[in-house]
């Protein structure tokens, strides 16, 4: 079980400028990633291919050794729906809803947002905001706001986790509560984690860092380094 | 999403109330329109007193020649040079032959009823009172079938004048005229100058003094003989099994004869014409009224889908699909049609119930109330018109909304 992406090219424009420069990489089952570098570098870019919320240019990715584009649209949804979690830098609720719904999103789109209750609830007090289960985005710190961009996230138990800079706009504090969670999660439930910060700190939290230098891996295994 | 979308618009009450009431404003407007023009329209049609006839046939109204009026003046056996001759149009018409009219009618299957009539003008005197009326002879069983007059007799019945006797029905206004109750006897008189008595044995009221002030009704062969012309018939109005053969069968009819066959439509065509610009007339102003709330719907859902970008992508990235975004957005505009739909209905039945409450200082019809329809019609076709509006001024948007892919979004909103 695992993300295998082959000679991944990227290229953006007309003219078209290559952001992605060819990259072979592996994410396996359970596994705690760092993508870093500088801004611009494509981390992002890379990221979303991973995700599948983008295609590459050319090269070859490969979920659990399957072609995420020769699915179905209503397979590669479910897909998102069931396996993926995604937390980005805006941690986007919707404001009409109350931290549980939003939290509850992924379910409700099955029909299960009655089963997936207690869950919700447990982790939103596992992540010290059980008290604001029914509260509204408006009425929360960002901090709060992230940690429920968490929790729905982790709501479905998902396979993986991609997170592009979720720490971006916290103080360090929270930052690192974020970080903290996210280690949790993966070695408790085994749930592999993708994350791309451009702060080494937070980088060197992962099992494993892939350094980006314009579009190219610059250092593959740094396990040296942990 | 049904859930979502309601949240959504909750969150936008300002913007939602002011479309929602737009949509019933719509409605409500239709329907309030169509309630009095089809009420006006159906009390227009009764007043007709041909409401039910299809076909009619009249004679030709024949010119005058001198050999009818000579015996007339001077006796069947004078032999008269006229320095100028006598000509005119006579104000009463003649059919050439009516016993061909009702074989050829009695015979016809697509022929429901028919109803011969002398239709003449005369003087109707009570001691030195005394007014102009219009008489009209009729078969009171065939009349029935083609009119709804008996619906407006005050005292007595249609039927009544059944066998002659030299009775009559009059209208209210003609009572006023002349003083007289019903039961006593007045005289009628034609242009020839005799006058013969009839009794008044029944009332009808039109509710339209123009008509109330002339109108007389007898037994055709009573005023056959008043007239001095028996047999003759003036007109026949037909009832066929289905109005819209009318035509085609007027204009079969109109081979047969020298006498004039019109259809419905043509001798009413002033009639048909005024219905005409009033079905237009409603159809723009409420197209006018939907089409601004169907662009209110379509301006909110816009702004709202760009405002909501943010919330599309999350949706999107957790798995809801371009059909659950279409929804989301969809609902919100259908819920707007539906909900302004019905709050539409209710007031504009509201209002008509109001409108017709009014006591009016003159009658129309059968009372001095607005004649208002409350036709299903009326409502389920503003209903629908507001549900087409709103489901095409959703869609759009709806459409724009699920073809955005969440990595757009995220990008433009990352900078
Ligand atoms: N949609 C796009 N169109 C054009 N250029 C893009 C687009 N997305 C990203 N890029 C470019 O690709 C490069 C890498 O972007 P990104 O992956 O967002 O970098 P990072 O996340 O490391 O800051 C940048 O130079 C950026 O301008
Ligand atoms: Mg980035």
């Amino acid at each position: 079980m695992s993300i295998t992406g082959k000679n991944i090219r990227k290229s953006f424009g007309d003219p078209s400028i290559e952001v992605l420069h060819g990259l072979d990489l592996i994410i396996n089952d359970g596994e705690f990633v760092s993508i870093s570098g500088r801004s611009g570098s494509g981390k992002s870019t890379l990221l979303y291919i991973l995700s599948t919320l983008d295609k590459p240019s050319s090269g070859e990715i490969e979920i659990d050794g399957l072609n995420p584009y020769e699915l179905s649209s209503h397979d590669l949804h479910e897909y998102r729906n069931k396996s993926v979690g995604f937390i980005f830098q805006f941690h986007y609720l919707l404001p009409e809803l109350t931290a549980l719904e939003n939290v509850l999103l992924g379910p409700r789109n099955l029909g299960l947002q009655e089963e997936y209750k207690k869950r919700a609830i447990e982790l939103m007090e596992e992540f010290e905001i059980g008290d604001q289960a029914y509260k509204f985005p408006s009425q929360m710190s960002g901090g709060q706001q992230q940690r429920v961009a968490i929790a729905r996230a982790l709501i479905m138990k998902p396979q993986y986790i991609f997170a592009d800079e979720p720490t971006g706009n916290l103080d360090s504090i929270t930052g690192l509560k974020v970080m903290k969670f996210l280690q949790k999660i993966n070695k408790e439930d085994g749930t592999a984690i993708v994350l791309v910060t451009h702060e080494p700190d937070y980088a060197a939290m992962a099992e494993r860092e892939i350094y980006l230098i314009d579009g190219k891996i610059a250092s593959r295994d740094l396990d040296a380094h942990v | 999403m049904l859930y979502l979308a309601f949240r959504q618009m909750l969150s936008r009450k300002k913007q939602t109330l002011l479309i929602f009431l737009g949509v019933s404003f719509g409605t409500m407007i239709y329907i309030v329109i169509a309630g009095l023009q089809f009420g006006f329209r159906s009390y227009l049609y009764e007043q007709l007193l041909n409401n039910t006839s299809h076909v009619l046939i009249t004679g030709k109204e024949g010119d005058i020649v001198e050999k009818e009026i000579t015996p007339r003046f001077f006796g069947e056996n004078e032999f008269v040079r006229w320095l100028i001759p006598p000509q005119g149009k006579r104000s009463e018409s003649k059919l050439e032959n009516p016993q061909s009219w009702f074989d050829r009618l009695s015979a016809d299957p697509d022929v429901v009823a028919f109803a011969p009539r002398l239709s003449i003008s005369g003087m109707a005197s009570k001691s030195r009172h005394r007014t102009n009326v219009n008489i009209t002879g009729i078969i009171p069983s065939r009349q029935v079938k083609i009119t709804s007059l008996e619906d407006y007799m005050k005292v007595g019945s249609i039927l009544d004048l059944s066998g002659g006797g030299n009775k009559l029905i009059v209208g209210s206004g003609v009572l006023k005229e002349l003083g007289a109750k019903v039961g006593e006897s007045i005289n009628l008189s034609t242009g020839l100058g005799e006058s013969r008595p009839f009794k008044i044995i029944g009332l009808i009221e039109m509710g339209n003094e123009q008509i109330d002030k002339v109108m007389v009704l007898g037994n055709i062969r009573d005023i056959q003989t008043l007239n001095k012309t028996p047999g003759r018939i003036g007109e026949i109005t037909v009832a066929l099994v289905d109005i819209k053969l009318s035509k085609e069968k007027a204009d079969k009819w109109s081979l047969y004869s020298n006498d004039n066959v019109e259809s419905w439509d043509e001798a009413n065509a002033q009639f048909m014409q005024m219905i005409s610009i009033q079905d237009i007339m409603r159809l723009v102003i409420t197209g006018a009224i939907l089409l601004v709330a169907g662009f209110g719907i379509y301006n909110i859902l816009t702004i709202m889908i760009s405002q909501k970008q943010k919330e599309i992508a999350i949706l999107r990235s957790i798995g809801y699909g371009p059909d659950k975004i279409l929804e989301l957005f969809l609902f919100q505009g259908l819920m707007l049609g539906f909900g302004g739909g019905l709050l539409g209905i209710g007031l504009g039945f509201v209002i008509n119930l109001f409108m017709e409450s009014i006591e009016l200082s003159m009658r129309i019809g059968k009372s001095n109330h607005l004649p208002v329809s409350y036709d299903l019609s009326i409502y389920i076709t503003a209903f629908a018109a507001a549900q087409i509006a709103a489901a095409i001024a959703s869609y759009l948007p709806a459409r724009a909304a699920s073809k955005l892919t969440p990595l757009e979004i995220i990008r433009s909103e990352m900078g």
